[in-house]
Order: C-alpha cells, then structure tokens, then sequence
C-alpha cells in the first residue's frame, strides 16, 4: 500500500516543481529581459530625492526622512512607455551597494541636487557624482543624465548655471586627487576604485567634454512647488 | 507622555507621525532625531540594542519585516516608560491589521490611524498602572522586614538555652570531621615520601647511563647551522624579486657611508604610489565561492527532497504540508534562524572577529529579519548569509567621504597645514606606518612636516630620522623644484608632547609646508596619565584626523583598546563636541592570512572607516581597503 502510494505521489510532485521551475524562468525571461527602463534617482542623502519619488510615481508629498532602502514604483511618460523609477538611499554607507545593484543596464539617471546647501556639501556632491561618471559599467550602458537643483522654491538655492560652474571646478581639482596616475582596475584588483580620467587632460573639466552621447543638461525644480518637476518629466519623456 | 511616534517605512516615507514637541520649529527637530537614529542605529547594524538616547529623549523602535515598517517612540529619558515595549507591539499588529490591503499595494497615504494611536496609548497606559497597583498591595507589619529583625529580642530564655546547645553541638562534630581529616591526610602523605625517594633513585640512574652514553655526533652539527632568511612572497608584500637585501640596515656602517648607501636605495617603487592608493588586493575567489555556495544549496535540497520522501511514506496527508512548504511563503521566526546564527556567529568568531562584537551582529541579523517571509525559491540559510555579509559591508563602507588628498589641497588653499595625528598601543607600527603614509604623500607632491612627539621610548626620534633621510634620498629636492619634500620637526626627549605638536605645527604654518604628521607615543589603553597626555595633545593641536593604528592580528583586545582610547579622548575634552578617532590605520594585514576579523571589530565599535591597511614593510606597501574582498574572505 505504502509502496503504490509513493509511485503516485513521486511523478506528481516531480512534475509540480517542474511546472514551477518553468513559471519561474518564463519570469525571469519576461521582466529580467526588460531591463533599460529604469532611471535611477541618486545624490547625497537629504537632496529630497524620495520626495521627488513620491511625487513623480504617487502624485504624493509625504513626509520624508532618510531612506534604508530603494523604493521603486512605475512611471508612464507621455510616449506611453513604462519606465521603471528607483529612488537610491543617499546615506553613504548604503549608497554604493544599491547603485551597484541596479547600475548595468539602466537608461538614465536623475542626479538630485540640494541648491540650497550645495556650497557646504560641495565635496561630497562632485566626489559622488565623479564616482557615477567614473564608473565602468555605468559607462557601458551609458546612461542619459540629468542634473536637478532641487529646492528652488527656498530663498537663495543656487540657479543650474552656478551648480554647474561649481560642479566643474570641484571635479578639476577632484580628478588631480583622484587619478594623477592612470590606474587600471585590472591590476589594482578594486573594481569600485575606477580612476578613468574625466574630461580633456591639461584643460579644466567642463561636463560639455563628456562627448555628445551621454548629455547632461542641468535643470531647477522643486519637488515642493507645483509643477516643479515638469523639467524632470520632459527628460523622462524624452527617453 | 509620548512626545513623537512615528511610523514609517524603510524607504524613507513617514506613514504616520505623532509630533508633540515642545519645540516651535518642531517638525525639523522630529526630523532631525529620526535621520539622526536611522543613520547611527538602523545603517550602522546596532538593532541589538533596544534604545538609543539622544539629547534627552529616549528613542524605542520596533522593526517590522514583513512590510519593511519601523515603528518609533521617543520620550523624556527621565519619565522611564515601562509600558514602551507593549504599546509598540499592540501598534504593531493593530496597524497590519487595520492597513493590510494598503501595506501590501505600497500605498503611500491614506493611514488615518490618530483614533487607534490615542486608543491603544491610553488602553496600555491604564493597564499598566493597574498591573503596578495589583501587583504591590500593602504589606501587613508582620510581614515587613522589620518585624523579623525585632524578633530576637524579645525571645524567651528558653529558647535562648536551646540555641546555645545547639551551638555547642555544631561545635563539636566540626572538631570531629576536622580531626578525621587530619588522620587521613597523614596516611596519604607517607605513600607520597616513598614514592618521593624511588623517582630521586631512578633519576640518579638515569643520570648516570646518560653520562656513560657517548655524546652523539649529530649535535654540534646541527647548532652550526644558522637560521635561514625567509623569503616572503611578494603577495605578502615581500621584496619584487631585487630589493629583498636593502632591508637590512642593522649593520654597523659609518655615518657618511650611510647617507650614500641610502641614495642608492632601492628605487624601484619610486613613482608607484602617485594617484590613489590602490586597493587591497586579495586571491579573487568569487568563482570557489559560488561554486560552494551552489554546493551546499543543491546538498541542502537533496536533503530536503529526502525528509519530503520520508514524510510522503509516513502519511499521504503530509502531501498538503510538502506542497505548501515548496510553494506557500515561509516566515523567518528567531527560533528557525537560531541555529543558523550560531553556525554564523561561530564563523565569524574563527575568522577573528571579537566575541561580543559577533554575538551583536548577530543580534542585529535576527532583528532584521525576524518577522520576514520568504519568497518560493528563496533558502534560510543563503537569505540570512546574504543579510549578515550585506550588514557587514555597510560596516565596512565610509559613512562619509575619505579623501585625504582632497582635504590636504584644501587647507593648502586655506594657507594652513593639514595635521594628522597617529596614537595606538606599543608596537602596532605607527611610526612604520606614519613614513608609509609620508612617502605616498610625496610621491603625490605633497611637502610634509614629521613631529616627532613620541618623547618617550629610546630611539623613537633617531627611527623617524632616518626614516626622513631614506626618504629625502627617494624624493631628492632636485626633482621637486629644489625643495626639500620631508622635514623632521624634533626636540628630543623628555619634553611634553602637546607642546613640540604645536610648535611644530606653527612651524609648518611659516614654512609653508602642507602637511605635518604627528607621530606619538605608545600606550596602554589602560595607563591613564598617558592616556591623559594624549588627549591633552589632540585638544591643544586639534588635528583634522586623528588615526588609531590597530595591528591586524588583535582579537577581542581590539574592542578595549578603541573604546578606552575613544573614552579617554571624549573625558578629557571640555567641548561639546570631542574630538574622537576618526579613522584607522590597520597594519600588519599581510601576517593574517584569512583572519580579517580585526577589520570587522574595529570599524564597528568606532563606526569609522579604515582609511589605510599596511601590508608589509617597504613604503609601497600601503593599500586602501576592499569592503568587498575583505567580506567574501571573512565569509568563506
């Protein structure tokens, strides 16, 4: 009796894990193949980035404080397509770790910048940003970049043209600190150490020297203000 | 009572906020104490404890799991709420229950929870105190302590007789068992002498046939031979294949012929430290390591297939419970995780890392995942190893930006000099690592200024002295417009500390000279006038950084060295804010092996980063840590 139910019982259980297995990879082939939607929204902790997320995929402005995780939601632009938005913990002990996760094959990515007390955090900005532009598979999949100065609606936020210019000479002295010397990651054995020089050497870096197909434009919003994002929502349009 | 509550969820939106602050901007202060408690509780893995204070309030926090939820309290420290931990439970589960649907959608809004909050508050609060008062009825006076003590004095004298004879009773069996103790002892002890001579007799004996015995030839040949000099291999950061001899400076040679000898020094790794300090490079053994794991999850399933057969012939009713176990979600509790820890907790512990240290990382793991339900195809074992190495690279991983050429150009712009200060125990290499740290400085055209403040140990200052001589004769002024890259700030012996770090750093100032680095004396954690001075140093000099050089091959010592250092440093400061360590110099990396938990211990306790890890004894041999390496080889 034993023995005729186990005969029975083997085939089904086989063919259940079986049918299971299938679903799982019919998955994975589905929505790990649709990989080059996402925009990743990344900068330094506190630049209002889960705001902004709330914002663009909820249509909410919660209350905000400083993320341990991702939080990813689902954008459709106006050309229909569904984009899958990920707003990046800014804390610098988990930032790294994230991006990692979701650096190759993403479209593009909103870099959010606090205008307001950017000249404080000035170091820690260009640095982050630096390691974004440096960094090897980000570079692979070249992905669109676009750079908010958030918090416009408070009284003395820096415009994009003053970010920009700020940017630039941080990121001149940063590549002399960083990479006097080319080091390739191969024989350092650090692949999270990229020294990939930025820009024209013995000329001062200028975002315009990246080469056309990666564009970066600079742009003010607020994920405050009404209607603050409509130039991050051109940009995601735009994809 | 409460003054915030706030519930939240791990992505950073507030769900629900209770704000009673005092305060007039008190929705910046509410934020102000959350980030704060996020990123010193939540993101530095010390979900062990249970309460964290800060500026007089008390912060309790529930975490939930399974919708990825933190619940947090916050009081006035001294109102000592007892009933904290319920209410957050209760909340808990009233919350689920209450937003199920909205919890599992994501949704952002729509939590009107103030009806519930204000009930449950209240619902616990009174319970509470009614427990106190059922708990604590009056005592009667018989039953008070001060009844029994009386109690003796108006005794009888009856009783008092009794007692007495009870004494003497007491008295005499002790000189009884006493005495049998006494006899026995002397029949042990006779054996014993007899015994005593027999081993003098044969070791007499023995004395004799050794003398008798001819010396055997082997000896003197074998003393003759004289130790051979190790070649370390140059993945411990041994000489590349021609600077292995230049080493040896320990021979005696005149004064001239020195300097000359130190021009020729070996130059081969001129030029190769410019730019960022290279990673730490570690036998990539990622595939092994997949391989493993793959190993033990397909070892694992197989044995699983097998109980899920023995259940099949036990019962075709089990049939049900196998499918819901392959298919349904598993929930993580603490008693499943349990045995897991304790496998992980014991590797760690072998690996290195302090005890105490592994115990709360584990404690942190289970807090963090208790509660989690599992998806289909997701193992125990692989979920809680990839949470407790994720948590042990975000130990590793800066909190803030390390980027010591950056802030050297900075000061220089500011016209001031960029100061270091090195402290640590005796002999973990500070000063080696202090001239490891000075020529990677040069080579990255950085002038610098040596105080020699280690005024104490014999030779200290001679050491850093030649030290700047070899690397004078590396770096020759002629290379960098004439001047001279390494200057030695010395005042010999006996003087106080502080006092040569600060003429030294005005020194620098005038000269014009970018950075000075301090080098100190050893010291126990333990002696505190040392410690005292120490501190005094770093008040009076204020250094941009203060390292702690920590050796590598230390185990739970590690904990009680930076957490003296890092007492002594902050008793001794008469500001708010003292100035602790603020990174670590890890040496002796290469001696190790796979033992990597020193690193673990000492950014944990002082939640800074490990700026420079020395590998070894040229002034090459100076890396930056891989978070990543260090971790896969801990966890292996």
């Amino acid at each position: 009796m034993e023995g005729l139910e186990m005969e029975t019982v083997l085939p089904i259980v086989i063919a259940v894990v079986l049918g299971l297995l299938t679903l799982i990879i019919l998955k994975k082939l589905i929505f790990g193949g649709s990989k080059g939607n996402q925009v990743l929204l990344t900068g330094l902790s506190g630049s209002g980035k889960t705001l902004f997320w709330s914002k663009l995929v909820h249509d909410e402005s919660p209350v905000t404080v400083t993320s341990q995780k991702e939080n990813r939601g689902s954008y459709t632009n106006s050309r229909n397509k569904v984009l899958d938005i990920v707003d990046i913990p800014g804390f610098d002990k988990v930032r790294y770790t994230v991006l990692n996760k979701y650096r190759t094959g993403c479209k593009a990515i909103i870099f959010v910048i606090d205008a307001v007390s950017l000249q404080k955090d000035i170091r820690d900005a260009a640095e982050y940003l630096y390691n974004i532009l440096a960094d090897d598979e980000l570079q692979r999949s070249r992905p669109k970049l676009q750079i908010f100065c958030n918090k416009q609606d408070i009284g003395g936020a820096k415009s994009p043209r003053a970010v920009q210019t700020l940017l630039e000479k941080e990121i001149t002295i940063l590549r002399e600190t960083r990479a006097s010397r080319l080091i390739g990651t191969s024989d350092s054995g650090d692949s999270s150490n990229n020294n990939s020089f930025l820009g024209i050497v013995g000329k001062d870096f200028e975002f315009s020297d990246l080469g056309k197909k990666q564009g970066i434009d600079f742009v003010e919003g607020s994920a405050v203000d009404e209607g603050g994002l409509n130039s991050a929502k051109a940009f995601i349009d735009s994809l | 009572m409460l003054d915030i509550f706030s519930i939240f969820t791990k992505g950073g939106i507030v769900l629900f906020c209770f704000n009673n602050l005092s305060n007039a901007n008190h929705t910046t202060q509410f934020a102000t104490i959350v980030n704060n408690f996020v990123k010193t509780v939540l993101l530095q893995e010390r979900t062990d404890k249970q309460a964290l204070e800060h500026q007089g309030l008390r912060l309790q926090y529930k975490l939930d799991n399974e919708f990825e939820l933190v619940f947090i309290v916050a009081y006035q420290k001294f109102l000592q709420l007892s009933y904290v931990d319920k209410f957050l439970d209760d909340i808990q589960l009233e919350f689920r229950d209450k937003f199920l649907n909205q919890l599992q959608n994501r949704a952002l809004s729509g939590f009107d929870f103030q009806k519930e909050f204000q009930f449950i508050l209240k619902d616990v609060e009174e319970r509470t105190k009614e427990e106190t008062k059922s708990s604590r009825p009056m005592k009667s006076y018989k039953e008070s302590e001060k009844a029994k003590q009386k109690a003796p004095l108006v005794m009888t004298v009856k009783a008092a007789k009794e007692l007495e004879q009870q004494k003497k009773l007491e008295e005499e069996t002790a000189r009884k068992i006493e005495e049998q103790k006494k006899e026995l002892q002397q029949q042990a002890a006779e054996p014993e002498e007899d015994m005593v001579v027999k081993n003098r007799k044969k070791l007499f004996a023995g004395k004799v046939s050794k003398e008798k015995q001819p010396k055997s030839p082997k000896q003197p040949e074998k003393s003759k031979k004289s130790k051979e000099k190790r070649v370390w291999d140059v993945a411990y950061g041994g000489a590349n294949a021609n600077g292995g001899g230049e080493l040896d400076y320990s021979k005696d040679i005149p004064e001239d012929l020195e300097d000359r000898r130190a021009e020729n020094y070996d130059r081969s790794y001129v030029g190769t430290m410019s730019g960022n300090l290279k990673g730490l490079e570690v036998a990539d053994s990622s595939d092994d390591d997949e391989d493993n794991i793959a190993d033990e999850e397909f070892e694992e399933a197989i044995r699983e297939r097998r109980a899920e057969r023995e259940n099949v012939k036990q019962s075709s009713k089990s049939l049900f419970s196998i499918f819901s176990g392959l298919v349904g979600s598993k929930t993580l509790t603490r008693a499943t995780m349990q045995p897991h820890l304790e496998k992980l907790k014991e590797l760690m512990m072998s690996k290195n890392v302090a005890a105490d240290i592994s115990e709360k990382l584990c404690e942190s793991v289970a807090v963090k995942l208790d509660g989690k339900v599992l998806g289909t195809f997701e193992g125990l074992a692989s979920t809680i190893k990839t949470t407790l190495s994720d948590a042990l690279v975000q130990i590793l991983s800066p909190k803030r930006r390390i980027d010591i050429l950056r802030d050297v150009f900075e000061a220089k712009r500011a016209a001031r000099p960029y100061v270091m200060a090195f402290c640590g125990v005796n002999g973990v290499g500070k000063s080696t690592n202090l001239a490891k740290i000075c020529f990677w400085l040069i080579e990255n055209n950085v002038r610098v200024l040596i105080a020699a403040c280690d005024t104490f140990r014999a030779g200290a200052v001679e050491q850093l002295r030649t030290h700047t001589k070899h690397l004078n004769a590396l770096h020759p002024p002629e290379k960098h417009d004439g001047r001279q890259m390494v200057q030695l700030y010395e005042k010999g012996y006996g003087k106080d500390a502080a006092g040569i770090a600060m003429e030294a750093i005005h020194y620098a100032q005038e000269a014009r000279i970018d950075v000075v680095l301090v080098d100190t004396a050893g010291r126990m954690q333990d002696n505190e006038p040392l410690m005292r001075a120490l501190a005094k140093l770093i008040v009076v000099n204020e250094p941009d950084l203060v390292l702690f050089v920590g050796e590598a091959l230390v185990g739970n010592e590690a904990v009680d060295q930076l957490v003296k250092f890092n007492q002594a440093l902050a008793d001794n400061s008469t500001t708010e804010n003292p100035h602790l360590i603020d990174g670590i110099v890890l040496t002796k990396f290469d001696t190790i092996d796979d033992k990597v938990g020193a690193a673990i211990s000492m950014s944990y306790i002082t939640g800074q980063p490990i700026v420079f890890v020395g590998t070894g004894q040229t002034y090459s041999d100076l890396r930056n840590l891989d978070a990543k390496a260090v971790i896969s080889t801990l966890m292996k």
